[in-house]
């Protein structure tokens, strides 16, 4: 039973990371949190659903294609939506993420009204044994690309030039500007980025994970959770977050039945802010 | 009240014109069950609704700025308590949604508190009353008391004031709805008005810090305005509970509603009394105009929502402030240039909260 909650945890959690990382960065950047992150991550589920893949070839494909649309989507977005909002007193960021996440929640109900679907398995296994717990080839699989696009996220922020100028941009705007930094440009990369990141999380999750059009909220709070539990300082606190939160709902469905599980996790989440503000997993350092 | 009714003598044209729609709209709501078909009366029920939840979302989303997102729990709360206080214990229905406010009003406190360890932060805010909204929803849909999945039934019988219930003619309901709408928005207009604590809500919303300095406990008074707001949102959740005889967690509690009041008010102009209650009106008459139109029930409901979306981001991206705030724009507008009034006078007018 330890097992199976420490196994199932740990490979949902890893997604969870991932889905979070694309938060993290744009909240640390534009100081935005993103209400509509959760539904990029079913433009992702929803993009495979509809193309509907026969093969691990085509299945590969898909998801690089609907990651790149994504990509486009997020850019056109930032660029036409959130931008002229963002040195604006208000919270206009807030109200328009939400309502654009509202209509592309409605946009899936209309055009998929058949609720929890998924897509057949892609990959050439069916399940596997890990330490005496049976693992779905969907699960292992999401959770090993997730890591590795972690790891390959982590090397982009702390090791490319794109990294630098993101992480400048979050430590301190004006400073960003003296030193000539385009950042619109970075802004505008970072919400593409983040975009993408969550539609490629959609598309590993379609596979064993029904979607429905509710899902988006659920994943924009539960990414929210993870930076705040996260803090702010680093992608790591995010990721362990990620971990922390699959185990403690892989725990949860064991002990409590299925809807509530959720709810004790989000009353835990205010338990956790009321203790804590500055999140579980924290160090002094600004994001650097 | 006399005081009240010095603030209602005109002091310029859009004022003067305001003040009439008001009286003409009132006049209009008290004589609507009588000049349309019963089928309408029931159109008019669900708009008075969302005007009210509308309007009891914005004390603290419009007045106080806080965009919270936790009214559907006290919505949900104030459906809920009729139903297992009145309908399956047999409480007075009055008790029962007096009990639902106060519940209602607790949660808000308490919310509200917890979330100011963040600070003042509107994204942090949000998110935070969201998680609660669907932690509270998820216990309804899974806790025997709140009938889990299938929701509870009315199945008392009698009618009458007391009871608050009337089996074949909607009218009395809709005539309750109307006066707790006119009875919420005079005591927000008083409140604002006459009362040092209402005073000091606009004031927080516009620099917190400001207000602290001047001796204003920002986080109390944050906190009772949010409680004060969610309370009076358990008023339309038990009006609808009523009307409907039937709640479920879906019914009543998912977090769409939630956004809906959100987004609602600040399409009609968070910053009016009257925007909310406009916009609340305004999206009952989409739903029925699109359900005249032939269009399946469940696509009414999500392309009503699609089209809220997409006016709210329109009414943003053109940095309007909402339809009632434009309307007075164009009101000033029309009649400045034929009195050669500046623009100076409109700018003005524009800052002060407007309560056409």
């Amino acid at each position: 039973m330890l097992m199976q909650i420490i196994v199932t945890g740990l490979l949902q959690g890893v997604i969870y990371a991932l889905i979070g990382l694309g938060l993290f960065l744009v909240f640390n950047v534009m100081r935005v949190v993103n209400f509509a992150h959760g539904y990029f991550v079913l433009i992702g589920m929803y993009g495979l659903l509809w193309l509907d893949p026969g093969s691990l070839a085509s299945y590969l494909l898909y998801a690089l294609a609907v990651a790149v649309a994504a990509v486009v989507f997020g850019y056109v977005i930032e660029r036409w939506l959130l931008e002229f909002t963002l040195h604006k007193p208000g919270h206009a960021q807030l109200v328009i993420t939400i309502s654009l996440g509202i209509a592309m929640q409605y946009f899936f109900q209309i055009k998929f009204p058949e609720p929890y679907q998924t897509i057949a398995n892609p990959w050439p296994f069916s399940s596997v044994q890990i330490f005496g717990v049976t693992v779905s080839a969907g699960r292992l699989m999401a959770a090993i690309i997730s890591l590795a696009l972690t790891i390959a996220i982590s090397w982009i922020v702390y090791r490319t030039s794109l990294g630098q100028n993101i992480r400048a941009c979050s430590q301190s705007l004006p400073g960003a500007v003296h030193v000539g930094i385009n950042f619109p440009w970075v802004y505008r990369s970072t919400f593409a980025f983040g975009a993408g990141i969550a539609a490629v999380a959609g598309a590993l999750l379609i596979p064993f994970q029904p979607v429905s059009p509710h899902y988006g909220l659920d994943l924009t709070i539960k990414a929210f959770i993870l930076v705040v539990i996260g803090g702010v300082a680093s992608i790591w606190g995010t990721v362990i977050a990620g971990v922390l939160l699959g185990m403690a709902e892989s725990a949860g469905s064991v002990y409590i039945s299925g809807s509530l599980t959720s709810s004790v996790i989000y009353l835990m989440f205010l338990l956790v802010i009321l203790i804590r503000p500055q999140g579980l997993i924290v160090r002094k350092a600004a994001f650097a | 009240m006399t005081s009240l009714l010095s603030g209602l003598r005109p002091s310029g044209p859009r004022h003067a014109i305001n003040t009439v729609l008001v009286v003409f709209g009132l006049a209009f709501a008290f004589v609507y069950p009588f000049v349309v078909d019963p089928a309408m009366v029931g159109v008019g029920f669900i708009a008075l609704i969302y005007a009210m939840r509308n309007f009891t979302w914005n004390i603290a989303g419009g007045l106080a700025g806080l965009l919270s997102l936790a009214h559907v729990a006290g919505f949900g709360i104030g459906a809920f308590a009729v139903a297992i206080l009145a309908w399956e214990h047999g409480f007075n229905v009055w008790l029962a949604i007096l009990i639902g406010m106060a519940l209602s009003g607790i949660l808000g406190v308490v919310v509200s508190l917890i979330m100011s360890r963040f600070g003042v932060n509107a994204f942090f805010f949000a998110l935070g009353t969201a998680a609660l909204s669907l932690a509270v929803s998820g216990i309804a849909a899974s806790w025997s008391v709140t009938g889990q999945v299938d929701g509870l039934q009315n199945h008392t019988s009698g009618e009458g004031f007391m009871k608050l219930q009337w089996f074949l003619d909607p009218k009395p309901l809709y005539y309750v709805a109307l006066v707790a709408l006119i009875l919420i928005v005079v005591l927000t207009v008083w409140m604002t008005r006459r009362t040092r604590f209402g005073r000091s809500l606009p004031f927080i919303r516009e620099d917190p810090d400001m207000a602290a300095s001047m001796g204003i406990d920002v986080i109390r008074n944050q906190a009772l305005a949010m409680g004060m707001s969610m309370a009076l949102t358990a008023i339309p959740g038990s009006l609808i509970a009523q009307y409907t005889s039937f709640v479920s967690y879906e019914s009543v509690l998912t977090l769409e509603i939630g956004i809906l009041m959100l987004v609602g008010a600040i399409i009609g102009g968070s910053s009016t009394l009257a925007g909310p209650i406009v916009a609340g009106i305004g999206i009952a008459a989409l739903e029925e105009g699109l359900r005249s139109f032939d269009v399946t029930s469940s696509s009414v409901s999500s392309i009503t929502q699609i089209v809220y979306a997409a006016v709210v981001i329109l009414i943003l991206r053109l940095g309007a402030d909402g339809i009632v705030p434009m309307w007075n724009a164009l009101l000033d507008r029309l009649f400045a240039t034929r009195r050669g009034e500046g623009e100076r006078a409109q700018e003005s007018d524009e800052k002060e909260t407007t309560h056409a």
